[in-house]
């Protein structure tokens, strides 16, 4: 079969088919499936585009690349068993309408601007301020079909919410960024949307005055949605605060219950100020929150930085010193953050910390190509995932040298 | 790992860079290398919690609170099915407070904030009775809920006592399927001359159907596969799995290409063959190999106990 190509306008500041050659189009998982038969055969690589606003394409060149968003086809919601299976192209967006619609949401809270698609958004493994209650892709995602290195397409899991039938190939897939395969379609286990949900912001003089109010919330009789500590570009950009952010969801009983015990904690902290937010701004905070304010200078690079949660004051008081100025937030009860990375910060010393406190770090900007100054790895799991890579795929097709240690 | 080398990922925190190994390793079943040591991420306890006793007439009745239940967006920490039989083994030897005389029961506990739970309760009350319950009680005291569970973990144990062997079987259908695959299994049991008891994680959709037999009889033995089979096969169509906690081990070889086309099982296989390439760790589990019938394995494996 021909391969099938369509203009494309390249959207302005994405790499996206600018790197490819050609761009193919297809509506049906068997269409993709030819397709990557014939690129196996052909020799030619492929990088893997949904909405294209996460796109990692190591400043390489790729033969084809295929645009995922004409898979939309096959939505299918089934309310009483609280799942869906969501087809890969479909915009992450559109699907949480649909669910809506329901009363049900998958709980993922990636940063998006509305373009985002599924398929992009859990190849890139992303999430968001609700990541607090929720976790992340690997917590909801029950199955998976894809069109692997070998033209094959291939089901993992089945749409039931508790399951050990085989390898957890789904688990692989999340985060892989399309070195492992196209995802076509993908199952969830779903959360019913809660009928309200407020929004508290606080403002504090120093990191450590945050993180205490942070901790009581913790210990506090609170179920929050997302309990967010940041400072700078994800909040209000100019200042030097820190900020928490407290998203509280759930019954209008239990909610109002949740506002009164947090107020009465806030009142009592060392916070400088605090309000509960109009659901106007609430919006807008946690817009900011995700994808940082629209008045601040671009952003060189950010790091991800993964920890032991007991290291937290630690960290961000070692990230005050060596970085007085930079953006953070911080997830302080799930061990991550993301960091703000100038061009002349020396990244060796971000990378010589995680790797003290026994933690993990990934930096992500369009400035830094290379996969290895990326994704600092250890050499042993490195050896095991580039195994992995050449068994699902061997011709090394899919968006070769843009991973973990140049996977 | 298969050549000795011995291999950290992961650590005391949660996200990694690349694949997920920890996610592969997690069921893989001893196929992909040996695990020494886990660490894992624990949780706060819950503020409170309720612990609920619903009865009903029928099976029918219980399975379909458990699937409104869920429809209606609530998802207890634990939603518990228990017929008759497995109450009436319980209750002749460990006296867990289950009520007698009815078909099934529910074992239900919801936790979180004290805010949230009060509502949650009022919900799965009316739920129950909509759908005929003709008994629902609260665990007065923290003596009761820990006599009620009781009852529950050691129920395995009890239907030893009534019975020379049985077999614990272990399928997933999606929540809502749940009334289907319950009659099913009463039905598929009763086809083959046996009895059928349940003792379901009904909330997720597991099912444990418990067939009794007798072990010493080839005929009653054969009957058990069979019925077993028949289960299994039935979860499949129904868009379920063919495990929800037990794994595939050398017992459900068979039935693994009803659940996989090829290209999943080729994708898996060559998967272990990338980590275990002499397929030396744990050979013969999880994929059957070579000829796809396996009635005399499944024989061996076999006893007569249960795992839940």
């Amino acid at each position: 079969m021909a391969l099938e190509s369509k203009s494309h306008t390249p959207v302005v500041g994405q790499p996206s088919v600018t790197d490819a050659r050609e761009t193919v189009r297809p509506a049906t998982v068997e269409e993709l499936s030819r397709i990557i038969t014939e690129a196996v055969e052909t020799k030619r690589t492929v990088l893997t585009v949904g909405g294209g606003t996460r796109l990692f394409a190591a400043g390489k060149k790729f033969d084809l690349a295929v645009d995922t968003t004409a898979l939309t086809n096959g939505f299918r919601h089934t309310p009483a068993d609280m799942t869906a299976t969501v087809p890969a192209g479909m915009r992450f967006a559109e699907a949480q309408e649909r669910l809506s619609q329901k009363g049900q949401w998958i709980p993922l809270h990636p940063p998006d601007r509305g373009d985002s698609s599924i398929g992009g958004v859990i190849a890139a493994d992303r999430w968001g301020p609700r990541r607090h209650r929720y976790g992340t892709a690997k917590d909801w995602v029950i199955a998976t079909t894809i069109v692997n290195g070998e033209g094959n397409i291939v089901r993992a899991g089945a749409n039931v919410v508790k399951n050990v039938s085989g390898y957890d190939l789904n688990k692989l897939y999340i985060g892989s960024r399309g070195t492992l395969g196209i995802i076509t379609d993908l199952s969830f286990k779903l959360s019913p949307l809660p009928a309200m949900r407020t929004t508290f912001r606080a403002c504090f003089s120093t990191a450590g005055e945050a993180l205490t109010t942070a901790n009581e919330i913790h210990r506090a009789p609170l179920e929050p949605e997302a309990l967010l500590m940041a400072k700078g570009r994800w909040t209000a950009p100019r200042a030097k605060h820190w900020w928490l952010l407290i998203e509280l969801a759930g019954s209008e009983e239990s909610v109002k219950a949740q506002a009164k015990t947090l107020s009465s904690l806030l009142e009592k902290s060392t916070a400088n100020r605090w309000n509960e937010a109009s659901q106007d701004d609430a919006a807008f905070y946690w817009r900011t929150a995700s994808l940082g304010n629209d008045e601040t200078a671009p952003i060189f690079a950010t790091a991800e930085i993964s920890f032991p949660k007991s290291y937290t004051e630690k960290l961000v008081s070692w990230l005050v010193e060596i970085s007085p100025g930079a953006s953070a937030k911080f997830l302080p009860f799930r061990g991550v953050a993301i960091v703000e990375v100038s061009q002349e910060m020396d990244r060796s010393l971000l990378i010589d910390e995680a790797v003290r406190i026994g933690g993990g770090i990934e930096f992500d900007g369009r400035e830094i190509t290379s996969p290895h100054d990326r994704w600092p790895i250890e050499p042993a799991s490195l050896s095991i995932m580039k195994k992995l890579k050449s068994a699902l795929d061997p011709s090394d097709i899919f968006a070769p040298g843009t991973y973990v240690g140049g996977i | 790992m298969p050549d000795g080398e011995i291999v950290k990922f992961g650590g005391r925190f949660e996200s990694t860079s690349g694949y997920d190994l920890v996610g592969l390793f997690v069921g893989s079943e001893g196929t992909l290398g040996i695990v020494t040591e886990v660490i894992v991420k624990l949780i706060k306890n819950p503020e409170s919690y309720k612990t609920f006793l619903a009865s009903f007439d029928t099976v029918e009745a219980a399975s379909n609170s458990v699937s409104s239940i869920i429809a209606a967006g609530i998802i207890p920490a634990a939603l518990e099915l228990i017929d008759a039989l497995v109450i009436e083994a319980v209750e002749s030897h460990l006296k867990a407070g289950f009520p007698q005389d009815v078909a099934a029961i529910l074992l239900i506990e919801i936790d979180g904030l004290a805010s949230t739970l009060s509502t949650q309760a009022g919900e799965i009350r009316n739920i129950c009775r909509n759908h005929g319950a003709t008994d629902f009680q609260q665990a007065r005291s923290e003596q009761e809920r820990a006599q009620l569970w009781r009852g529950r973990k050691e129920a395995i144990g009890a239907l030893g006592k009534v019975t020379p062997a049985f077999y614990t079987n272990d399928g997933v259908v999606p929540r809502s399927r749940l009334p289907e695959i319950l009659e099913f299994d009463i039905e598929a049991g009763k086809r083959n001359g046996l009895r059928v008891a349940h003792l379901c994680h009904a909330g997720d959709g597991n099912i444990h159907p418990i067939i009794l037999y007798n072990h010493e009889d080839d005929t009653e033995t054969k009957a058990a596969m069979e019925t077993s089979r028949e289960i299994l096969q039935r979860c499949i169509d129904l868009g379920g799995a063919l495990t929800g906690e037990h794994g595939i081990g050398t017992e459900k070889l068979t039935s693994f290409s009803v659940m996989f086309g090829e290209s999943d099982e080729a994708q898996m296989l060559a998967v272990r063959s990338a980590l275990n390439p002499s397929g030396k760790l744990n050979p013969g589990k999880i994929f059957p190999t070579g000829a796809r019938c396996g009635e005399s394995k499944i024989r061996q494996t076999v006893a007569g106990g249960g795992w839940l």
